[in-house]
C-alpha cells in the first residue's frame, strides 16, 4: 500500500495562547518566514520529521474569532477553507479556558479536522484545577492533549495525535449546541444553499448558513452573484424580524451569545475551578508597573533603556562590524594595482556589504528586547500607558514604540510596526516614522550647529530640532488620519495578558527572524542602490582634470626638491582639490547643479545639493561630501573644526542657510536603506512614492518659510 | 407610565461611567457594526459581568477585568456598552 506520508497541519488560536512557543518547540530550527500573499501578515513554516511522516507545519496568526473583520482572521480563515490542511491543531490556553474555547466553537462549525493543545497546562494544574477528561473531549468532539512549552511536555502525544487524525483512527465529531430555533433555521438556510450545486460541493453549506445568517460580509460577497441570492436574502429578511421579535436580537448576536453559551455549559460540566478571591501575580505586578503615578515613569525606563541596548550596546559590534569592513577592504586593495578597480571593489563593494550588515546589531537587540515586551506581557501594558497621547493624533498606543526606536535609526523602526496590527496605523506609523530624527543625521546637526550657533545656544537648538520633529511627525499623523485614512479607526479592544517570563528559545527565534528577514529581503536592493550612487559620485571622469592635476604635481615635484614638508601639503592639497572637482564632473555632481535652481529659495547652494544627494547612502555622509567639495581631507580629525571654519567664511552660507538645512536634512527622505525597508514593509510602490514626494517637498516647504522668515534677521 | 420610564432611562449607565473596583454587568452592546463584532468575540455580551480594575494614568483606556482576563477598552468603545451597576 503506498501511502501519503506528508501531513500538512496547522497551528490555530487566540493570541498569548502561547501558540508561537509551541511551534517553535515542535518545528525546531527548520523555520521559514514569509507572508501571507498581498498582506502584512507574517506567515511562519517548518517542516518536521516524525515517526516515518513529514510534517509540513504553519503558524497561522493568533485571533480571537474566525469573522471578517481583521486581516488575521481572514488569512487563518481562508487557509484552513482554501489550503484544507489534513490537521489543524487549536493552541488553547488552559489558564483562559472561557475565551480561548469560543474560538475553538468556530473551528467546530467550520467542520475542520482539529485536536486541540490544551497549553500552559502546568498552570493551571498548579492551581489545582480538576477536569474531567472524557467529558470535555465528548463536548468538543476531539481529544484534548494537555501541552507545555516551558516543561516541553506533551509535544509526542500531540503529533502522536495528529497523525491519528490523519489516517483516520480518530475521526473528530463535532456538535456545538443551539438553541433549537436558531438550528432549524441553519437547516433550513443549509437546504436552501445546498440546492446551488456547484456551491454544495466546494463548500461547508452548513457553515456558510452560519456565516450568512452572521452577516457576515465575505460570505455575502461569495453568493450575491449567484442565482440562489434571490431565495436567500428573503429567507434572511424573514429570519431577522422573528429572531428580534423572540429573542430581542439579531442573529448576529444570538449565535454569538449561543456559543458563550455552550463553553459556559461545557466548563460547568467538565471542569472545576478552585474558588478564590486573591489577586494573582499579574494584578499584583500591574499595581506595580502601571499605575495612575508610576504607570508613565515606568513606561518611560523601558523606552529609555531599549534605547540604551540598541543604539548604546549596539554601537560596539558595530564599530567591529567597520572595522571588519574597513581591514578587508584595505587587504583587498592592496593586491588590486588597476586604481579605478580597486575603487569599484573597496569603495563600491566591500563597502557597500559593510553599509548594509552594520545595521544588523541594532535590527537584533532591538528585536529581542520587543520579543521580551511582547512575550513578557508588557508590550500591550506600554500601548495602554500611553495610549491616550497616541489617541490624540489618531494613532495607537503601540505606535509609540515605533516612534521611539525611530530616535536610533528608521530601519528597525520601520521593522517594528509589525507588532501593530491595523493597516491604517501601521502605514501611518511608516510615514511619521522618518520625522524622528535618527542618530545618523547628529553629525550634520554638530556640524552646522557648530558652524553658525554660540556654543551657548547649540544644545537649546539641537533640543528644538528634535522637538520640532515630534511635533511635524504628531501633526502629519493626524493629518494622514483625518484624509488619507478616513474613517478607518481600529477600536481599541486589547487583551492585557498574563506577566510571563518569555522563553531564552522564544527570544533568540524571534531575533533571528527578523535578522534573517532583513539580510534576505531587504539586504540586496540596499546594496545595489548603494552601487548606483557610488557609480554616480565616481563617474563619469574627467580626463581633463587629471591631465591637469598630473601637470601641477608634476610641477610640484621638480620645484620644491628642497622642501619635501612643503612638497608634501602642496601635494596633499592638490589631491583634494582634484577629487573636489571630480565629484563635482561626476553624474551626482551634475544633478547637484541642475537641481540648484530648486534649491535655492532655501538657501543651498550645489555644494550643499551633491551632499544632500549622497547623503542618501547614509545621512553622516553629508558632512563627508561637503568635506571633499571644500577640499579638505574627509578622514582628518581636525576635519570638523576647519570645515565649521570654512562653512562659516563662506559668503553665501549663514545662520539663515544653517536653520534652513538643519530642517530639510531632519525632514527629507530618509537613507536609501530606510527606503528599502519602508518598502518592505508597506508593500507598496504607491506608499513608497508617496513617502518619498510627501517628507521631500514637506523638507522643501519648511525650509523655505523659515529661510524666508529667518533672512530679514540676517543682515 | 411616563414617569416610570423616565426613570428607566436614568438608570442607564454605560462602562465608561464606573470608577476603579466597581463591578457591572453587561445590558447590551449598541456599537457600530465591526466594533460591536470585536467586544463580542472577546465576549463582551449581555448578561456579562466584570470588574473595573483601573483606567490609564493619562485617564483613557480602561481595563477591565472579564471572564477572568484583563481587557483594555478606549472610553469611546466603553460608551457602547449599557451596563448595570452590581454590588
Amino acid at each position: 500500500m503506498v501511502r501519503n506520508s506528508i501531513i500538512s497541519v496547522a497551528l490555530a488560536g487566540n493570541p498569548n495562547s502561547g501558540k508561537t512557543s509551541l511551534f517553535n518547540l515542535i518545528a525546531g530550527a527548520n523555520q521559514k518566514v514569509g507572508n501571507f500573499a498581498g498582506v502584512t501578515v507574517e506567515k511562519i513554516e517548518g517542516i518536521v520529521k516524525y515517526k516515518g511522516y513529514t510534517l509540513k507545519i504553519i503558524d497561522l496568526p493568533g485571533t480571537y474569532s474566525l469573522s471578517a473583520y481583521s486581516p488575521e482572521e481572514i488569512v487563518t480563515r481562508e487557509f484552513i477553507i482554501e489550503n484544507k490542511p489534513d490537521v489543524v491543531i487549536n493552541v488553547v490556553d488552559a489558564s483562559n479556558l472561557e475565551r480561548n474555547l469560543y474560538f475553538t466553537t468556530q473551528l467546530m462549525e467550520l467542520q475542520t479536522k482539529f485536536v486541540i493543545a490544551l497549553n500552559m497546562f502546568d498552570e493551571i494544574e498548579k492551581n489545582k484545577v480538576v477536569i474531567k477528561w472524557d467529558l470535555l473531549e465528548q463536548l468538543f468532539g476531539t481529544h484534548i492533549i494537555p501541552t507545555s512549552a516551558k516543561s516541553k511536555t506533551g509535544i509526542n502525544e500531540l503529533l502522536d495525535h495528529v497523525i491519528d487524525v490523519f489516517e483516520e483512527r480518530i475521526n473528530p465529531q463535532f456538535k456545538l449546541f443551539y438553541q433549537s430555533e436558531i438550528e432549524n433555521r441553519f437547516e433550513a438556510l443549509r437546504q436552501i444553499l445546498s440546492t446551488d450545486k456547484e456551491l454544495d460541493n466546494k463548500y461547508n453549506t452548513h457553515w456558510l448558513a452560519i456565516k450568512l445568517l452572521e452577516n457576515d460580509k465575505i460570505v455575502y460577497r461569495l453568493l450575491k452573484e449567484r442565482p440562489v441570492w434571490i431565495k436567500v436574502i428573503s429567507f434572511l429578511s424573514e429570519t431577522n424580524k422573528f429572531l428580534e421579535n423572540t429573542y430581542g436580537g439579531d442573529p448576529e448576536l444570538i449565535i454569538t451569545e449561543n456559543r458563550h453559551a455552550f463553553i459556559k455549559g461545557a466548563l460547568k460540566e467538565a471542569v472545576i475551578f478552585p474558588v478564590t478571591s486573591k489577586r494573582n501575580f499579574t494584578e499584583i505586578l500591574d499595581i506595580v508597573l502601571i499605575n495612575r503615578i508610576t504607570g508613565i515613569p515606568v513606561f518611560l525606563f523601558f523606552m529609555w533603556f531599549m534605547f540604551q541596548l540598541v543604539f548604546k550596546v549596539g554601537e560596539i559590534p558595530m564599530r567591529w562590524i567597520e572595522s571588519v569592513f574597513v581591514w578587508f577592504g584595505m587587504m583587498v586593495g592592496d593586491h588590486i594595482s588597476n586604481a579605478l578597480i580597486k575603487s569599484l571593489i573597496v569603495d563600491g563593494m566591500i563597502s557597500g556589504v559593510g553599509g548594509v550588515v552594520v545595521f544588523l546589531p541594532n535590527i537584533m537587540l532591538l528585536f529581542l528586547f520587543l520579543a521580551f515586551l511582547e512575550g513578557s506581557g508588557y508590550m500591550s501594558r506600554a500601548a495602554f500607558v500611553i495610549d491616550k497621547v497616541m489617541h490624540v493624533f489618531g494613532l495607537h498606543g503601540k505606535s509609540a514604540i515605533s516612534l521611539i526606536t525611530g530616535f536610533g535609526c528608521s530601519v528597525p523602526a520601520f521593522m517594528s510596526t509589525r507588532t501593530l496590527k491595523s493597516n491604517s496605523d501601521r502605514i501611518t506609523t511608516l510615514l511619521i516614522i522618518p520625522f524622528m530624527s535618527c542618530g545618523a543625521k547628529l553629525p550634520v546637526y554638530i556640524l552646522f550647529i557648530g558652524a553658525f550657533f554660540k556654543p551657548e545656544m547649540s544644545g537649546n537648538v539641537l533640543f528644538s530640532l528634535y522637538l520640532f520633529g515630534i511635533l511635524m511627525a504628531l501633526l502629519s499623523a493626524k493629518l494622514f488620519k483625518t484624509t488619507l485614512f478616513k474613517g478607518h479607526s481600529e477600536p481599541f479592544v486589547m487583551e492585557l495578558p498574563k506577566y510571563r517570563l518569555p522563553s531564552l528559545r522564544y527570544l533568540l527565534f524571534q531575533m533571528w527572524h527578523k535578522a534573517a528577514s532583513y539580510m534576505r529581503k531587504a539586504a540586496t536592493i540596499i546594496l545595489l542602490a548603494s552601487m548606483i550612487i557610488w557609480m554616480g559620485t565616481n563617474f563619469p571622469k574627467s580626463d581633463e582634470i587629471t591631465r591637469n592635476y598630473n601637470a601641477l604635481k608634476l610641477k610640484a615635484e621638480q620645484e620644491m626638491t628642497n622642501n619635501p614638508d612643503q612638497k608634501k601639503d602642496e601635494l596633499l592639497q592638490l589631491e583634494k582639490s582634484e577629487a573636489a572637482e571630480q565629484i563635482e564632473y561626476s553624474f551626482v555632481g551634475k544633478i547637484g547643479k541642475t537641481i540648484e535652481p530648486v534649491i535655492k529659495p532655501i538657501g543651498f547652494d550645489w555644494r550643499i545639493g551633491i551632499s544632500l544627494l549622497t547623503g542618501l547612502v547614509a545621512k553622516e555622509i553629508v558632512v563627508s561630501t561637503l568635506a571633499t567639495l571644500f577640499s579638505l581631507g574627509e578622514d582628518d580629525p581636525a576635519s570638523g573644526v576647519s570645515l565649521q571654519k570654512k562653512l562659516r567664511s563662506e559668503s553665501n552660507y549663514n545662520v539663515a542657510t544653517a536653520i534652513a538645512l538643519l530642517l530639510f536634512v531632519l525632514l527629507y527622505v530618509p537613507c536609501i536603506a530606510a527606503t528599502t525597508v519602508f518598502y518592505r514593509e508597506s508593500k507598496k510602490w504607491s506608499f513608497t512614492l508617496f513617502y518619498i514626494i510627501y517628507s521631500t517637498s514637506f523638507a522643501w516647504i519648511v525650509a523655505f518659510i523659515s529661510y524666508r522668515i529667518t533672512s530679514l534677521f540676517v543682515i | 407610565m411616563h414617569k416610570i420610564q423616565a426613570k428607566k432611562n436614568e438608570e442607564k449607565r454605560k462602562l465608561s461611567q464606573l470608577n476603579r473596583g466597581q463591578c457591572g454587568k453587561i445590558v447590551s452592546v449598541k456599537a457600530p457594526l465591526g466594533i460591536r463584532r470585536r467586544l463580542m468575540d472577546i465576549g463582551l455580551i449581555r448578561g456579562v459581568e466584570f470588574e473595573v480594575i483601573r483606567k490609564a494614568p493619562l485617564g483613557d483606556p480602561i481595563e477591565i477585568k472579564v471572564h477572568g482576563f484583563l481587557l483594555s477598552l478606549r472610553i469611546n468603545e466603553a460608551d457602547f456598552i449599557e451596563i448595570e451597576i452590581i454590588d
